[in-house]
């Protein structure tokens, strides 16, 4: 290779890297930029089709892959949901004496019953995003999901909308390091925000490390943020580390959804 | 004409595997990365220019698709598809097992790379990452899929090469 080749090609690289730091920085400083949108409708409108080729080719082959794999799995997945239909049988009878209480305190307060949500069943179609902390659900602004909606399945929260075309939306998983949900810990009624993690966890963030969050305690969305409703269940603290050099405490969270096998989800479109 | 026919080609090309990487592959924490699997394909069969080109546009379309960190993925695709190119440049057409030490080297730094500019944007990066299969893994089924895509540039080129000579 001559050395004008060898310089023209170090140019060319030089000129591809300033205009990804420039497309870096204006998505960065407003991910709804014009050309941005633009540009991701464009990117959309060319992979959709394909992948839904792909989708039609290869699902028969991907299901049979797909049950091996899992096959390995269902025994102890078993175990966890017997376990957890115990839990839940328990969950079940106490809810329902404070059905009973809450239903005399609304007569008393003379509220109008709120207790569902108007919701669009999804299936997920794609997994995406780096770490695979994005999927893509089947179904999309033609079904009245707009940004910003929560988003469910088994178990409890599973993330937020973060972008819709005609046909499909885009969910940002709370596993995702962006992701952020105002949450509280039931027991004892302290707030914090749960934060994804690159690699699939979730910690709780800002409680003080004087803190009295014990592992096994549930954690409910807070209401805070106005994405999230209340008092939606998200998962259970499963590790605590008390550094006191820190002003907060190291607290892991495992998610009620199996986020990495979250197969089908309801979009919570507002209230009934 | 040619050119802009070899264009569509490579955009249809990173769409199918942006497409089959979230779907038919996702395999949790050992997806391999298609895309840049596709970039190093290239780059070990037609240089360093082209690796940057595709890495690029390859980078870009996967960060507006799966809603990536928009241009993180093309500055380090454009990055990892120069660098493996200029070993192309020596390497080209000639030994696959030096083609997957060098895509196996560039995949895992590329990993390495993103989880370590994601942590500099300010998000949260689990120490895990860096002493588990979550970086090995992928790079390794990376580098794997990167084989077929340079054994068959690496024999289209040769056949174009023989029919030059004849």
């Amino acid at each position: 290779m001559d050395s004008d080749s060898t310089r023209r090609n170090r140019i060319i690289f030089a000129l591809l890297i300033i205009a990804g730091f420039i497309v870096l920085t204006l998505a960065l400083r407003d991910s709804d930029f014009g050309p941005v949108r633009f540009a991701r409708g464009v990117v959309t409108a060319v992979v959709s089709p394909v992948q839904g080729a792909v989708v039609f080719v290869t699902s028969p082959i991907g299901n049979t892959f797909s049950n091996i794999r899992d096959f390995s799995s269902l025994r102890r997945t078993n175990d966890e949901l017997s376990e957890r239909v115990d839990q839940l049988e328990q969950e079940n009878t106490r809810l329902g004496q404070l059905e009973d209480e809450n239903e005399r305190l609304r007569e008393l307060l003379g509220q109008k019953e709120r207790t569902t949500f108007a919701t669009v069943p999804g299936h997920i179609i794609s997994y995406g995003g780096p770490w695979g902390s994005t999927v893509v659900v089947d179904k999309g602004s033609d079904d009245g999901i707009e940004r910003h909606m929560p988003v469910l399945s088994i178990g409890g929260v599973a993330g937020q909308v973060v972008d819709t075309a005609s046909q499909t939306a885009t969910i940002r998983l709370i596993s995702d390091p962006r992701s952020g949900v105002g949450v509280e810990v039931e027991r004892t009624k302290e707030r914090g925000v749960l934060e994804g993690e690159v690699g699939g966890g979730t910690k709780l963030r800002f409680l003080p490390h004087t803190s009295g969050v014990r592992a096994g305690d549930i954690i409910i969305t807070s209401g805070i943020g106005g994405v999230y409703p209340r008092g939606l269940e998200v998962g259970t603290v499963s590790e605590i580390s008390q550094q006191s050099a820190l002003l907060e405490a190291g607290v892991k969270v495992d998610p009620f959804v199996i986020l990495d096998r979250v197969a089908d989800v309801l979009v919570v479109l507002g209230d009934k | 004409m040619r050119r802009f026919g070899g264009l569509i080609g490579v955009i249809l090309l990173i769409s199918v595997a942006i497409a089959a990487e979230s779907t038919i592959l996702s395999m949790g924490r050992g997806t391999p990365d298609l895309v840049l699997a596709v970039v190093l394909g290239f780059a070990l069969t037609r240089g360093s220019l082209t690796g940057a080109i595709i890495g690029f546009t390859g980078g870009i379309m996967q960060d507006l698709y799966v809603d990536g960190v928009i241009g993180l993925a093309a500055i380090l695709k454009t990055i990892a598809g120069f660098s493996v190119g200029l070993i192309g440049d020596h390497v080209r057409a000639e030994k696959w097992q030096l083609a997957f030490i060098s895509s196996f080297g560039v995949a895992i730094s590329y990993q390495l790379v993103y989880g370590a500019s994601l942590f500099i944007f300010g998000l949260s990066v689990s120490s895990e990452l860096f002493f588990s299969g979550m970086v090995w893994q992928p790079a390794l089924l990376t580098a794997l899929f990167a084989m077929p895509v340079f054994l068959l540039l690496r024999r289209r080129s040769g056949a174009q090469m023989n029919s030059v000579m004849r």
